[in-house]
């Protein structure tokens, strides 16, 4: 039982580690809400800049994702979530919804467990498409960008995640060629290390701590500066029975530094998780 | 596992750097003075009506020196130069012959702004000033 709780995490933090079947389910499918109260910026010089107390920025997110393991070592997601977003200030409110990014990514299992070793780790190879259906940065056509959902380009993201016992840490580059709005291709990167501790049988824990990095972006003579943020979170995570688990997550950006150019913001996430054992 | 908690010991420490929850930013009162078209040389003092605020819609008022040629005209927009974007239209209204004014500024995010103004002649910017400043 005690493997079950961790084996299905979920719910933002960790990132690419978030979209694998560690455990021993043959699918898994995980509906979450998250809540986002965007806080401010963080400019160039790694200065905080916070909102008016009488403004605000909400986002409501709800997902759902599949993943279903193939073989022994090979294995897919799929995610799909829908936005609301909510904005006040101004004297004006706005709102719109719509869909995020949708997410298709597979992942191979390069060194497996199956052979006792003091020291090895599992390590995944990992390939996620995101197809995005809100806007971006340089084409919102709302006063308060309330349009803008999700990333806002295509990307694809690289994560290799290596995995042993309670920790995880993941390495993802990830590419975003040359499209509509988008000068030239860019890139990004995220790194992210996960410990989770195991209270009882059926009841863990998770820290996480995740850097990113956003490379500039470039559309005609606009341009978004690179940015880089840190983010922690922590994510009980009940296992309710072999094939149930109910998880939670506090993520934060404004409790790790140096932040450059990136928003500010808090959320909390709730999941459940039904996998079908192998 | 050692090799893992080196890995997030090595994260965290290289996380140095204030927090932003330490690290507010100091926002810088905004002082305008006589300013200067350089290419028309024409100068003008600037006077905010309500000064820049994510809380309210702001406006400000421009005196020209003299009056501009005939033809011309004068615009301006905010400016994101970090972020790639601006904000909704400012609204111009000419007060007397050297006294325009602009409202409905809409400050829509914490960060650095620049506010530019343009004089224009045959829907050609033929002059333009600017300046930063961070909300």
């Amino acid at each position: 039982m005690m493997g079950s709780a961790h084996a299905a995490s979920c719910c933002g933090g960790g990132q690419s580690a978030a979209s694998l079947i560690l455990g021993d389910h043959l699918q898994e499918w995980t509906a979450s809400t998250l809540f986002r109260s965007d806080l401010g910026q963080s400019n160039n010089e790694g200065e905080a800049l916070f909102d008016g107390d009488n403004n605000r920025d909400h986002t409501f997110t709800y997902s759902l994702e599949y993943k279903k393991l193939f073989t022994e070592r090979f294995q897919s997601n799929l995610s799909v979530n829908f936005i609301q977003k909510e904005s006040k200030r101004l004297g004006k409110k706005e709102s719109n919804s719509g869909f995020g990014d949708l997410g298709v990514g597979s992942f191979y299992e390069a060194f497996t467990n199956y052979s006792y070793s003091t020291w090895q780790p599992r390590v995944f190879l990992g390939v996620k498409v995101i197809v995005p259906f809100g806007e971006n940065n340089f084409n919102s056509k709302k006063e308060l960008r309330t349009d803008i959902r999700g990333t806002g380009f295509y990307k694809i993201d690289l994560p290799t995640v290596v995995a042993r016992d309670a920790w995880k840490f993941s390495v993802t580059p990830q590419y975003l060629p040359s499209q509509k709005n988008l000068s030239s291709s860019t890139y990004a990167f995220a790194t992210a290390g996960t410990y989770t501790y195991a209270i009882t049988d059926e009841i863990d824990v998770s820290g996480t701590l995740q850097w990113s990095y956003l490379a500039k972006k470039t559309f005609n003579s606009q341009s978004l500066i690179a940015g880089q943020y840190w983010e922690v979170s922590l994510a009980p995570a009940w296992a309710i029975n072999d094939t149930t688990m109910l998880n939670l997550n506090y993520s934060d950006s404004t409790l790790l530094g140096k932040n450059r150019n990136s928003a500010l913001y808090r959320s909390v996430a709730l999941g459940m998780t039904w996998a079908e054992l192998l | 596992m050692h090799y893992f908690k080196i890995v997030l010991i090595a994260l965290i420490v290289s996380s140095c750097g204030k927090p932003p929850i330490f690290n507010k930013a100091e926002k810088a009162a905004i002082h305008l003075y006589a300013e200067n078209f350089q290419v028309e040389k024409i100068g003008f003092t600037l006077k905010w009506i309500v000064s820049p605020s994510l809380d309210e819609l702001s406006s400000f008022e421009i005196t020209l020196e003299r009056e501009l040629k005939p033809g011309q005209t004068i615009s301006s927009y905010i400016w994101m130069p970090d972020m790639g974007h601006g904000s909704s239209p400012i609204m111009v209204q000419q007060i007397s012959a050297t006294t325009i004014q602009f409202t409905e500024l809409a400050f829509i995010m914490p960060g650095l702004w620049t506010l530019h103004l343009e004089i224009n002649e045959n829907n050609k910017v033929i002059d333009q000033w600017q300046r930063p400043f961070t909300l």
